[in-house]
């Protein structure tokens, strides 16, 4: 079965519930180019599956106004990195699918975004992770991050200047 | 284009093209970026294209889950009432005896067996019991609501069957599968055959609804429904 057309999300009328069923046909197509940018594809199956489960187990984070495909996004997002907390992975990790056709163009990661991928990654907080990667991966403003993340755009701020600073200093002290 | 579509660099971001994608968004919230990107434009093109793989296969569980499932449902047989209807019996192959076919639903929380149109839900763990008289070869197997084959047991050996029994009781196979979330009614059929079969050859008929040659068949039929 191909599960690739991607169609308009209801939600029941008079309802902020989700319709899981409905989710999972309109959706699937994102979780897994999601996963694709993370892992092989002969992995994604099954992260695809267990992101789905945790969709299931998480509906009671799903505010109704909020949009389906961001809430999914940072489902997968998050999920993606906690499975990825291994250091060697990482690296691996996005580089590995820099090349999907739908992520084009990929820049090539300056020498704070290094610092991040090859150092920093392990010894941040969860939160602070996901919003490093939406920034230096995903390449998103802070505006953008703080309305994925539903945190303010100056937490955002305050916590991504942090890093970029420790980062700068980490490449700076790295170079000869 | 709107706040919060655009990457740093100045192309969309992956998420906004997913948005417009899934309908969330218009191409106005782009201003005229995708008119004139050409580099965005085959982005979205990508998205468009992009097949999702046929999700048939179940992940199997860890060893330690599958023992906790059969040590689970050793209990729940102890329980059941008698009588309980949960194998539909069908034509074929007669073993002396009797060939059974049980089905087992591990929620996280309580075992159940199945009994035949049995409620369950996306990742709930199914367990089997077989009981085979006579020695056969055996080959469990599940057909969803789209009709895809998927493997159950054995779950090495590449789709081939595995010799049982002979048993003198309903006995776990040791494997055990995790339903993933499509939804549904799903079949699941155990086959004892006198000879080697292999999932390929068979799925035609087990989509038919119909008995392989050679082989006898019990089927159990689950509903599967969001929670």
């Amino acid at each position: 079965m191909i599960l690739g057309a991607l169609l308009r999300f209801v939600r029941p009328a008079a309802s902020d519930t989700l319709d899981f069923a409905t989710l999972y046909t309109r959706h699937a197509g994102l979780v897994h180019r999601r996963v694709r940018r993370f892992f092989p594809a002969e992995d994604s199956e099954e992260h695809v599956h267990a992101i789905f489960l945790r969709a299931l187990e998480k509906q009671a984070t799903w505010r109704g106004e909020a949009s389906p495909t961001t809430w999914l996004y940072q489902l997968a997002t998050r999920y993606c990195l906690n499975r990825l907390r291994d250091r060697a992975r990482q690296r691996e990790a996005l580089a590995i699918n820099a090349e999907l056709p739908w992520l084009l163009p990929a820049e090539a990661p300056d020498a704070a975004a290094r610092v991040f991928l090859e150092e920093l990654w392990a010894t941040l907080d969860e939160e602070t992770t996901l919003m490093a990667t939406y920034y230096f991966v995903d390449g998103m403003t802070h505006e953008e991050i703080a309305r994925v993340t539903g945190v303010s755009r100056r937490t955002v701020g305050n916590r991504l200047e942090a890093l970029q600073a420790t980062a700068r200093q980490a490449a700076g002290e790295a170079s000869p | 284009m709107s706040p919060g579509v655009s990457r740093r660099d100045g192309h969309a971001t992956d998420l906004a093209l997913e948005r417009l994608h899934a309908g969330e968004l218009t191409a106005a919230d782009f201003g005229d970026h995708l008119d004139t990107c050409a580099v965005c434009q085959g982005r979205l093109r990508a998205l468009g294209a992009f097949e999702v793989p046929a999700l048939a296969r179940r992940p199997r569980l860890a060893p330690w889950m599958a023992a906790g499932l059969a040590a689970a449902a050793a209990v729940v047989l102890l329980l059941r009432s008698p009588g309980d209807p949960a194998v539909v019996p069908d034509a074929g192959l007669r073993l002396k005896g009797g060939f059974a076919f049980e089905v087992f639903v591990h929620d996280g929380a309580t075992e159940r067996r199945a009994g035949d149109g049995e409620a369950v839900h996306p990742g709930d763990r199914l367990g089997f019991r077989v009981h085979a008289p006579e020695a056969r070869q055996v080959l469990i197997a599940g057909i969803d609501a789209q009709d895809d084959v998927y493997l159950c047991f054995p779950q090495q050996g590449g789709g081939a069957s595995r010799p049982f029994g002979p048993t003198t009781a309903p006995t776990d196979v040791g494997e055990a599968v995790r339903l993933d979330a499509r939804l549904g009614t799903e079949r699941l059929v155990a086959l004892a055959c006198e000879a080697p079969v292999r999932l390929a050859d068979v799925e035609g008929a087990l989509r038919a609804d119909a008995t392989p040659p050679g082989c006898a068949r019990r089927v159990v039929r689950v509903v599967k429904a969001a929670p």
